[in-house]
């Protein structure tokens, strides 16, 4: 299963571009996650649509994280140093 | 006579093409691209094998979507892209509607654990209801992350193809899993964008009606982000080769840069229709092409 790609990568640079990814991914959720904390509160009263919950809309955001950190967990395991 | 020449196939459709329309099969051409693909790249399936899971991933998919045209019913009626839809035309009931689609998935669950596997079988099985319950019946009206978290149902079919031919799951697998779902919001939001009148006529609460649309481009951007990474992770894990890496780079260029041209005209204050128009298009084709070339990559190195 391995490529001829990856495995001509020496192991340092496969571990640094895995963090690489790791910390891109960190720094997206948090701009993702902020924007539950920073856009609800100046929704307008008046607005047609629903207001959601702000717990909830927390916890949506944070649930597809999980699903992240299972599948880097699993990429390090599988990275072949 | 009168000399107007009727069609009359447009004028009456008929009972047969009004069951095609409720599976919405132009979304499901793609479902089925991100299905067959992860076959391939999961092992060598025999064609009936693949005839048997693309007809199974159909009905399941199909009848979703007529279960959520039962329950969207009332606001297919205000939206003008849905009024055509058999139930608010009035060329179906709505029960009609919701038996054929439940009917469709307990052929298609009974099709995939009888002739595929019971693994196979149940994840298109939490697809459908993940559409049904959690996204149609729960989310889309209450929430923005609507699209976000029900693009998870969106997201199965690469773990119905793969779990077809291994009969497990694994890392690849869920990498897929979470293409598709930080494929979706990008993709999903350049429509809302373009259509917030008759989202917010209908009371659903798209991100761009909730946030703002220039939040919302932001957050197109960083979901880009994170799909851009998650598609390039099998390449560092061997899983795939240089075809699938120069494949992915330059279809998550050509996606990266719509996004960004979208946010920049926003912020410019010039027309943005253009480009989110772009986006909504071309990330079908991303998608698809990224898929396939997940399938070729793996032929060429087995």
């Amino acid at each position: 299963m391995t490529s001829v790609l990856t495995v001509s990568l020496p192991p340092a640079v496969v571990t640094a571009l895995f963090w690489s990814a790791v910390a891109a991914c960190v720094i997206a959720q948090l701009f993702i996650l902020r924007a539950v904390f920073r856009t609800l509160p100046i929704l307008p009263s008046s607005t047609q649509v629903p207001t959601p919950h702000r717990l909830t809309e927390i916890l949506w955001v944070v649930l597809p994280v999980g699903g992240l950190i299972a599948v880097f967990i699993g990429a390090y395991r599988a990275l072949p140093l | 006579m009168t000399g107007v020449a009727l069609d009359p196939q447009k004028a009456t459709p008929s009972l047969f093409r009004d069951l095609i329309s409720l599976t919405k099969p132009r979304i499901i051409s793609l479902l089925l691209v991100t299905t067959i693909a992860p076959m391939y790249a999961a092992g060598s399936p025999t064609l009936l094998s693949v005839l048997l899971v693309s007809l199974g991933g159909y009905l399941m998919a199909g009848g979703a979507n007529a279960v959520n045209m039962y329950i969207d019913r009332d606001i297919d009626d205000v939206m003008a892209r849905t009024r055509l839809r058999p139930i608010p035309s009035g060329r179906m009931s709505p029960i009609q509607v919701l038996a054929f689609g439940v009917a469709c998935a307990i052929f298609a669950t009974w099709l995939l654990a009888q002739f595929v596997n019971v693994l196979t079988a149940g994840l298109a099985l939490a697809g459908f209801y993940f559409y049904v319950f959690i996204y149609t019946r729960w989310l889309k009206r209450s929430s923005p992350q609507n699209i976000v978290i029900g693009g998870a149902a969106g997201a199965f079919p690469p773990l119905v193809g793969w779990a077809a031919v291994t009969g497990t799951l694994d890392v690849t697998a869920l990498c897929m899993f979470l293409i598709v779902f930080y494929w979706t919001p990008p993709h999903f939001w350049a429509l809302a964008l373009l259509k917030q009148v008759d989202y917010g006529r209908a009371k659903v609460p798209m991100a761009p009606l909730v946030w703002g649309e220039r939040e919302t481009m932001h957050q197109m951007v960083w979901y880009t982000v994170i799909l851009i990474v998650l598609t390039l992770l099998p390449v560092l894990l061997g899983t795939f080769g240089t075809l699938y890496l120069l494949s992915a780079l330059v279809l998550n260029a050509l996606l990266m840069g719509g996004v960004l041209k979208v946010l920049f005209a926003a912020r410019a204050s010039k027309p943005w229709t253009g480009p989110a128009w772009w986006v909504y298009k071309y990330s079908l084709l991303h998608l698809a092409l990224l898929f396939l070339a997940m399938a070729v990559d793996r032929a060429l190195t087995r």
